[in-house]
């Protein structure tokens, strides 16, 4: 246990540079928009007098590395600027994106287990059924599923079950389970795809292992072998990738919420780019950047305790 | 070798083969062997020859695309090849156990030792009681001679050394007692220093529980130490078997000889290292007569079309090779 | 987007090793193109990317009609014979404008890769051949760029540069880059390693030309597997960003910015969506299929059944 914590402080102390480097990216974004940054972050039809009270406020006219230092003070006070777009002016984008941070969080955290439910027991099947009927239609299936991207899979979701079916919401919150239940199976399958071939090439590589042998030469029922042991092995580089997979989720959020006008941080962020809100779009890339290093943090750390070995390095 | 000794496994005739898309491989080609009771037995051959596949067919473990497609294996009276794996389980760590080559590989990483030691014997022993369970854990480590069982209990494998899992293998294996223990390269991939321990402890060991072994190595000094009986293979057949010291003192097979005299003795003078000539057949492609006839110095034309028979050429001194016809018929014993 | 763990490493070395085996390069290549043949997913790959492709190129000379021309009177009708996928809402002939959206999607496609490939292999190839401190650095950015999903990196940039198709292709070539570098860096390490064996015998300045003549062939093959399925990736990315507003913009009219534009009529006239979809996922599925397909086919483990 000892070394699990020493290994949780080494990995924190990684991430600080991470986390520095991308708000360093972010800071930067400003200055990738065309034309003066201060067009990005003031209101359309802004007056000249206007223009110099933003600059003032950005600190626009400070040199580099003091607007950063500027900048970093800031957000880590939580002000994450305010937006400029319609219907939107003048609140907060903190704000803004704390009363929507619960709802993406939970489309992901459905869409997560979604997608290990439906690709574990997939790719285990696979594997134990290598090259019968069954792994061929689960590989055709994830080669399809995978070679989908998020938006046409919610699309296609959204016309036949709320367009032609008509079973379930298009869009918002009000429907309850049934509202988040389509943007949450497009993310979970659209990335089931890739969990499932990652669990049957592990599971196929574990199950030829000397420690499997040995274990049906002690007599371990056959059940014990695949289920306890060979499961428990095969699905280390599987967690692995969890962190990866959380990423993926990010972006696909930012994607499927799009679809489905679900009210997250992504639809926030898609909507603020239409309305050439920058502010918010900042905000809101910050935000999942911080996610996916925070996602990535308890990814390895879970698998480090599920993997004696990994403590060491 | 001891009259009125009752054989605990008898094995005729085994065939094991593998059907790849390429052909079919013949890895055991009609192997007879018999182990006492109480008695080590050696199986020498080189990588290749099938040594290995003899313990896995043994225990039903032949891995897909190869299975046994001939002979019987009788243990205590019973054709293990018959049974179904429900069966077969309850042999398998319970009355034959087997020590696998590489300790690194063979035990479950993620798993502590006394998880590992604790599934085997509550399966085995019906013991479920976790003190009890705990208390035979560490009797199993003190019998395999590791200094603080507590705390390697609570290990993983990772964290020992080679020697050390060797000996946890050993333990797993031997924890239940059995009546038969295959050991599969127990020393291969251990220091030369602690080979010697492992052995001792082997040997030790199976004579406190009243075990027979089967001890299956590519070296010579290995068997020469443990075994009372060595039987040697080649190409998928058992070409000689004696005892330990009848088969260094004669033997009669040309690859026996050929082995015996390769190997550097010390104190003796030798400018170069003697080699067989030549290399393993091709075990896909069917030959008719001895497996050996490219790489020995006195194949005749009867040796290319005909397959020798196993001859007893005097007591317990078994070979197959048309050099030594004399003895009779082929005695099962 | 994410890949899959290829281990590009051992692929690196069995590669290395089993073209010494086979005389060379020349030879090489045409064992590859023979066991391709055999592979059903090269096959089936190559010719969903050579019809996709060749609607490409001679759209201009097809006989359908002007992608650009709307028709006030033709507004939003579902398939027909006069148009195969409908119209959409401003009267234009879906049929033609998938295909003419095909050199779009294709030509963004494969263009952000091959600049993704070439920022890898620059970085890669001057970590492995530096070393040190430089190494050092560009490692970790890989690192960075590896973990973080391409995807959101080319939203960001994306979305601050603004919608336009030279855009697009700069947001997914700076995001995607890492997995070529690593590839390549790999490569140039060991060859680097073997290089400092003979360093010894004072080979001097043939350094860099070993550098880039041993490096470059022998991480030839990975790098197409890993280039046909960052073509798929990339045209994943250009159409979900396309679809979110910040891809390319008409007259260079995507399949994605046509999901963009038909979201909206998804109820009445889904064919203004449903049929760029498709599209999309083929040319996907395609260069997803030879990917996979050449892997199979490059890695040698691949022959007969071990053990």
């Amino acid at each position: 246990m000892a070394d699990l914590i020493s290994y949780v402080i080494r990995k924190l102390l990684l991430a600080i540079p991470v986390v520095i480097l991308a708000t360093l990216i972010v800071f930067l974004l400003l200055y990738l928009t065309p034309g003066d940054p201060v067009s990005a972050l003031s209101p359309p039809h802004a007056t000249a007098a206007q223009l110099d009270a933003i600059r003032e406020k950005w600190g626009l006219l400070d040199p580099p590395y003091v607007q950063y230092g500027k900048f970093l003070w800031r957000i880590s006070h939580g002000d994450l600027g305010t937006s400029i777009g319609f219907g939107t002016r003048d609140i907060a984008v903190s704000s803004l994106i704390t009363e929507r941070l619960s709802n993406t969080l939970m489309l992901m955290g459905i869409g997560l287990a979604i997608s290990y439910s439906m690709g574990i027991p997939l790719g285990i099947l696979a594997a134990l059924r290598q090259n019968k009927a069954a792994d061929r239609v689960i590989m055709v299936f994830t080669l399809v599923t995978y070679a989908m991207p998020s938006f046409w899979l919610g699309l296609l979701f959204l016309l036949l079950f709320s367009v032609y079916l008509g079973w379930l919401p298009a869009e918002g919150t009000t429907g309850g389970f049934g509202s988040i239940i389509l943007p949450a199976m497009t993310l979970g399958i659209g990335n089931a795809a890739l969990t499932t071939r990652m669990m049957r090439s592990s599971m196929l590589e574990v199950i030829r292992m000397d420690h499997i042998t040995q274990l049906r030469s002690r007599g371990i029922p056959e059940r014990e072998v695949i289920f306890k042991h060979a499961l428990k092995n095969a699905i280390l580089p599987v967690i692995t990738v969890i962190g990866l997979d959380i990423g993926w989720f990010v972006g696909g959020a930012v994607v499927v919420e799009t679809v489905f006008s679900w009210p997250g941080i992504g639809l926030l962020m898609t909507r603020g780019i239409l309305n050439a809100d920058f502010p918010v779009v900042q905000g809101c890339i910050l935000v999942m950047a911080f996610f996916v290093i925070i996602g990535n943090l308890m990814a390895d750390v879970f698998y480090a305790y599920v993997d004696p070995r990994v403590r060491l390095g | 070798m001891t009259p009125g000794r009752k054989p605990i496994l008898e094995i005729r005739g085994l065939r094991t083969q593998f059907f790849l898309q390429e052909g079919t491989v013949t890895a055991l080609d009609g192997i007879d062997l018999t182990v006492y009771e109480r008695e080590s037995v050696g199986i020498v051959g080189e990588t290749g020859c099938g040594k290995s596949m003899t313990a896995f067919s043994i225990l039903r473990l032949v891995p897909h695309p190869g299975r046994i497609t001939g002979g019987s294996i009788q243990f205590k009276g019973i054709d293990i090849t018959k049974l179904d794996l429900d069966q077969m389980r309850g042999i398998r760590g319970k009355r034959i156990s087997m020590i696998f080559q590489d300790p690194s590989t063979s035990l479950d990483p993620v798993f502590t030792i006394r998880q590992q030691l604790g599934e085997v014997i509550s399966l085995h022993q019906n013991v479920y009681d976790r003190a009890q369970l705990d208390a035979r854990i560490l009797e199993a480590l003190r019998l395999v001679r590791i200094a603080a069982p507590e705390s390697v209990m609570r290990q993983y494998p990772h964290e020992l050394s080679g020697g050390m899992k060797q000996r946890v293998m050993i333990a797993l294996a031997l924890s239940c007692s059995p009546e038969l223990l295959i050991a599969d390269e127990p020393t291969t991939a251990l220091d030369v220093t602690i080979q010697a321990q492992v052995l001792n402890l082997l040997k030790d060991l199976i004579r406190t529980t009243g075990s027979s072994m089967m001890l299956i190595t590519h070296n010579l000094g290995v068997v020469a130490e443990t075994c009372d009986r060595i039987c040697i293979m080649y190409a998928g057949r058992i070409v000689e078997e004696a005892e330990t010291f009848e088969l260094f003192a004669s033997p009669l097979h040309p690859y026996t000889q050929g082995l015996l005299a390769a190997f550097p003795k010390l104190g003796e003078q030798k400018d170069e290292l003697l080699v067989i000539r030549g290399t393993v057949p091709n075990l896909m492609k069917p030959f008719p007569g001895c497996s050996f006839v490219d790489r020995c110095d006195r194949a005749t034309e009867k040796c290319r079309s005909v397959r020798p028979t196993r001859m007893e050429v005097s007591p317990g001194h078994f070979v197959s090779c048309h050099l030594h016809p004399s003895g009779g018929e082929v005695s099962r014993v | 987007m994410k890949r899959m763990r290829m281990s590009p490493r051992r692929m690196l070395n069995d590669t290395l090793l089993s073209w010494k085996a086979r005389g060379g390069f020349r030879q090489t290549v045409a064992e590859i193109i023979e066991r391709g043949k055999r592979n059903a997913m090269v096959v089936i790959g190559t010719t969903i990317i050579v019809i996709l492709i060749s609607l490409a190129i001679l759209a201009p000379v097809l006989p359908i009609s002007d992608p650009a021309m709307q028709n006030p009177n033709a507004e939003e009708l579902s398939p027909t014979w006069n148009h195969w996928f409908g119209t959409d809402n401003l009267g234009h002939d879906v049929f033609s404008r998938v295909i003419w959206g095909a050199r779009i999607s294709l030509f963004v496609g494969t263009v952000a890769v091959l600049f993704s490939l070439l920022i890898g292999m620059t970085l890669g190839l001057t970590a492995g051949y530096f070393g040190g401190k430089i190494d050092y650095l560009i490692s970790g950015a890989i690192d960075l760029f590896w973990t973080f999903p391409a995807f959101l990196l080319a939203l960001a940039f994306a979305s601050a540069l603004g919608p336009s198709l030279s855009n697009v292709m700069l947001a997914i070539a700076v995001s995607y880059w890492a997995g070529f570098a690593r590839l390549v860096r790999g490569q140039a390490l060991t060859v680097r390693e073997r290089q400092f064996v003979e360093a010894s015998r004072a080979l001097g300045a043939n350094n860099r030309r070993i550098m880039f003549t041993h490096v470059l062939p022998n991480c030839l093959a990975p790098l197409i597997v890993w280039a046909s399925i960052g073509v798929a990736d990339a045209i994943t990315i250009e159409s979900s960003l396309s679809f979110l507003g910040v891809g390319t913009q008409p007259p260079a009219a995507s399949w994605g910015y046509m999901l963009y534009r038909g979201k909206t009529f998804i109820e009445e006239a889904p064919w203004i969506s449903v049929f760029p979809g498709i599209a999309i996922l083929i040319a996907i599925l395609g260069f997803n299929l030879l990917g996979d397909g050449l892997r199979d086919v490059l890695d040698p483990r691949l022959k007969g059944l071990r053990r």
